[in-house]
């Protein structure tokens, strides 16, 4: 037994009958063990998506004006900046060094928590972040100098990948450590899609690594395994990540259990079943044999359960607690996020049937898609678990309410807006491009009508590509407040409050000051 | 509750089917033909479909044993305890009051 | 530790599942196409690529072309009305929609998912080598209206020695663009030259497939 557990033991002797101020006690010596790995991942995260918004405006705003920063003043034309470097140097930014990053802290966090143990070994964990950001790092520079691999979402120089894998490797085996170590007791389901997540991610991603780019399969299986990964980036890491911060925030901060923990168990495994054979529909009647297409069509559509089982589940619970979406700004980024999962997933499946993918697909509309998805559902989330954990940890309030609510309104608006652009473009080029949305219309001299020419359907999509910069812009501006109140409070300006509101009004009690102090 | 379910999602299922015929255009067909008719992967398909099987089984079974049926409820209220009791709202908004804080805040700095 | 394993082994099946089902028996049904020989002249269908190509593939995976461009030409999942084609054939991307033969020895494979430009399956059909160099040097004045980003960084600068280099950019045919001033001629890198050699590697249309023979 180490010496923290047996700290822990001498503290608590027996589990059950605790006083509610050792209970406090006992969750802020949890929370304050997260401190170090957690600071670690969010601080870096937070710098990551700072940069990840940066390129983000400057590829949006490369589709519409594409002469925009082609030159650098003294040194003439450089490939740095050209839109196929930028492009994939934005989603890696994003997926590896913003969501990751911050998923990987909101895991540390909920496991010390969910195990009811301090966080044991944080030097694995802090080694693991440093590798994580070493290898981000390394990967984006590599994509930015022309080294990229050129298969989409693992662009990173296989160098990069080899660190991001033992970095992630570290991780699996510090959660294993922790989930040995947990007290007794049922297994809560964030537990469970963690656990999912942290077992599915390295073998999906040394899987493909092996298959793509070291000893790489030829072709349109290539295009196969691809897209199995892409997808199931989504779908068995972030989308774990995010429900297992729902399941457990919702509740713990309207103060109301789940509704039915059967419907999250049954959400859990029709999860884990589907959504891993999903890749298939982004090759929609492309060269691959029309099975592998059915199949993913298939469970793609299977994926209503998953989707609504946590839809009701997770408004059942809310419901009553609304009125709570005005005060507490975690509930509001996550019930934001949670709606948004729904909508990202019946899109999703609305998107997958080969009628409808015909029109969407090769359009803006599945990049549409993805940014529910990523940004509407999953940033969102990760936001909304930042303003609750981040307090805990420091033990300090947020410098500004009125940072966080232009930080929640920016984002949201700007988010939305984005992606009525991206699905309205999208829409319109992609009828346009399958010629069923004609210039003229049939008539007995011209039987099939004339259909636009490309060069018209590319025209067509720069006002909406427009609108969709001027969100962008929208949105860094919200991800500036966020950094500055982020920052505000790790230099402990604004106001040390002795009753910290984030923290509970209980907590003012002297038991607990003397532990956080 | 659970056969409500289990009947909604077998029919959302043959409905899903039932339009996939609609979707399928008519020449639709299996792209490549490597030989005349290969068995390998309808009998991976079949292997796994048991497999799946089993993996249910075994977990419906786990499930059953080890409790997690009963007392649904008390599984829902793990994340409690005597010290943020349910009920408990946990999260609000920082106090808004700036310019007071601006004083303060100096007094802090220093 | 019981619940652990059991939620393990259920995690690891249904995973297990997918990756068997997405992964590995495409690669079984799909991993041992050969590419097909011509009977009469014994060529190969899809022809090898040459090395200049090869290499033009990297620069083409190195800056981004897939983000824009697709390598695919897709049939049509509608009903289409008596003697019309698919609309990928319609556009004249090529004249049969392409199989996973045609992508025989991709490393990495370009299907891309976005068409904010055309598709690439057959664009060696379409252009020469010549159109290409300017249109990548300038493609806003070569086609009106395209939002392609100027890939310049992919040619340099030189003083013209004795009759010029065979492949500098002809600026008569660039319109609205400044050419180098007096002595001075801009030719293509290496870099350029191989991906100018893939693009017009890029047939896909010009040799028949068993399988495309409905």
């Amino acid at each position: 037994m180490s010496p923290i557990s047996a700290q822990q033991s001498a503290l608590n002797p027996d589990a059950d009958s605790l006083t509610p101020a050792q209970r406090m006690a006992e969750r802020a010596a949890i929370d304050r063990s997260c401190r170090t790995p957690c600071l670690v991942f969010f601080g870096t995260s937070m710098f990551w998506l700072m940069l990840g918004t940066i390129l983000a405006i400057i590829a949006s705003t490369k589709l519409h004006t594409p002469e925009f920063m082609v030159s650098l003043p003294f040194f003439g034309d450089v490939g740095l900046l050209t839109f196929g470097r930028i492009r994939p140097a934005h989603l890696n930014t994003v997926i590896y060094g913003w969501a990751s990053t911050a998923a990987l802290g909101v895991c540390v966090w909920l496991m010390a928590r969910l195990c009811r143990v301090q966080v044991m070994n944080t030097w694995i964990l802090v080694t693991a972040g440093a590798l994580w950001n070493l290898g981000v790092f390394v990967g984006m520079l590599g994509i930015l100098l022309g080294w990229s691999t050129g298969v989409e979402w693992l662009e990173m120089p296989t160098q990069a990948a080899f660190i991001l894998f033992t970095s992630y490797a570290l991780m699996s085996v510090w959660a294993i450590l922790m989930f040995a170590n947990r007290k007794p007791g049922h297994i809560f389901v964030s537990q469970w899609y963690i656990f999912g997540a942290l077992f599915w991610f390295p073998w999906l991603y040394g899987c493909v690594q092996i298959l793509l780019l070291l000893q790489p399969v030829e072709g349109s299986v290539q295009g196969i395994i691809n897209w199995w990964f892409a997808h199931n980036v989504l779908g068995l890491w972030f989308t774990p990540i995010g429900l297992a911060t729902a399941y457990y925030l919702i509740p713990k901060v309207t103060g109301k259990p789940i509704h039915s923990y059967y419907l999250s168990i049954l959400g859990f495994w029709s999860l884990a079943l589907f959504y891993s054979w999903n890749g298939g529909h982004h090759l929609v009647n492309g060269p691959v044999p029309a099975w592998i297409i059915s199949v993913s069509i298939v469970a793609s559509a299977m994926m209503i359960i998953p989707v609504v089982t946590v839809a009701i589940n997770h408004h059942l619970t809310m419901k009553g607690s609304f009125h709570l979406l005005k005060t507490s700004p975690t509930l509001r980024f996550v019930v934001f996020g949670a709606m948004s999962y729904t909508l990202a997933s019946l899109q999703g499946i609305s998107m997958a049937f080969r009628i409808s993918n015909e029109v969407t697909h090769f359009t803006h509309y599945t990049i549409g898609h993805s940014h529910v998805g990523m940004y509407l559902f999953f940033t969102m989330m990760m936001f909304g678990a930042m303003y609750y954990i981040m307090p805990r940890l420091v033990g300090w309030e947020w410098p500004s309410a009125r940072l966080i609510k232009i930080h929640f309104w920016c984002t949201a608006v700007g988010g939305v807006v984005m992606i009525i652009a991206l699905a309205g473009g999208g829409i319109e080029q992609g009828l346009k491009l399958v010629n069923i949305w004609l210039k003229e219309a049939p008539t007995e001299a011209n039987p099939s009508g004339t259909p636009y020419s490309f060069m018209e359907i590319l025209a067509g999509t720069l006002p909406w590509l427009w609108v969709r910069t001027m969100s962008g812009i929208l949105i860094f501006i919200g991800h500036v407040a966020f950094g500055i109140n982020f920052v505000l409070m790790l230099l402990r300006r604004g106001e040390r409050r002795l009753t910290p509101t984030l923290l509970g009004e209980k907590s003012s009690s002297p038991k607990l000051e003397a532990v956080t102090a | 509750m659970k056969l409500a379910l289990t009947a909604l999602s077998l029919a959302y299922f043959s409905i899903v089917g039932l339009c996939r015929a609609d979707f399928s255009p008519v020449e639709y067909r299996d792209d490549i033909i490597l030989t005349p008719i290969s068995y390998v992967p309808t009998m991976i398909m079949v292997v796994v479909t048991l497999l799946i099987t089993v993996s249910v089984a075994l977990a419906l079974t786990w499930a059953g044993k080890s409790g997690q049926f009963e007392n649904l409820s008390s599984s829902a209220e793990t994340i409690f305890d005597e010290g943020e009791p349910v009920g408990q709202v946990t999260d609000k908004f920082p106090p808004h009051k700036p310019r007071k804080n601006k004083r303060r805040l100096k007094g802090v700095i220093v | 530790m019981n619940k652990l394993s059991t939620l393990f082994v259920g995690i690891f099946i249904t995973f297990v599942s997918a990756w068997l089902g997405l992964v590995v028996i495409p690669y079984i049904q799909l991993g041992g196409l050969k590419p097909e020989k011509d009977e009469i002249t014994g060529a190969l269908m899809p022809p090898a690529l040459s090395g200049s190509a090869q290499r033009g593939r990297l620069v083409y995976a190195a800056n981004g072309c897939v983000y824009c461009h697709s390598q695919q030409v897709r049939g049509s999942a509608r009903r289409l009305p008596e003697g019309e084609v698919p609309p990928d054939i319609a556009r004249g991307w090529g004249a049969r929609r392409t199989f996973p033969r045609d992508y025989l020895g991709e490393r990495p494979h370009f299907l891309g998912t976005m068409r904010t430009g055309p598709d690439l399956a057959n664009v060696g059909l379409r252009y020469t080598a010549d159109w290409q160099h300017r249109h990548l040097y300038a493609p806003a004045a070569i086609s009106r209206g395209s939002t392609m980003p100027p890939f310049r960084y992919l040619y340099k600068k030189q003083r013209i020695v004795g009759a010029g280099t065979p492949d500098a950019l002809d600026f008569s045919l660039i319109p609205g663009v400044e050419p180098p001033e007096e002595g001075y001629e801009i030719v293509p890198t290496e870099q350029a030259r191989d991906l100018v050699a893939y693009l017009l590697a890029l047939r896909r249309s010009s040799y028949d497939l068993p399988e495309a023979a409905e």
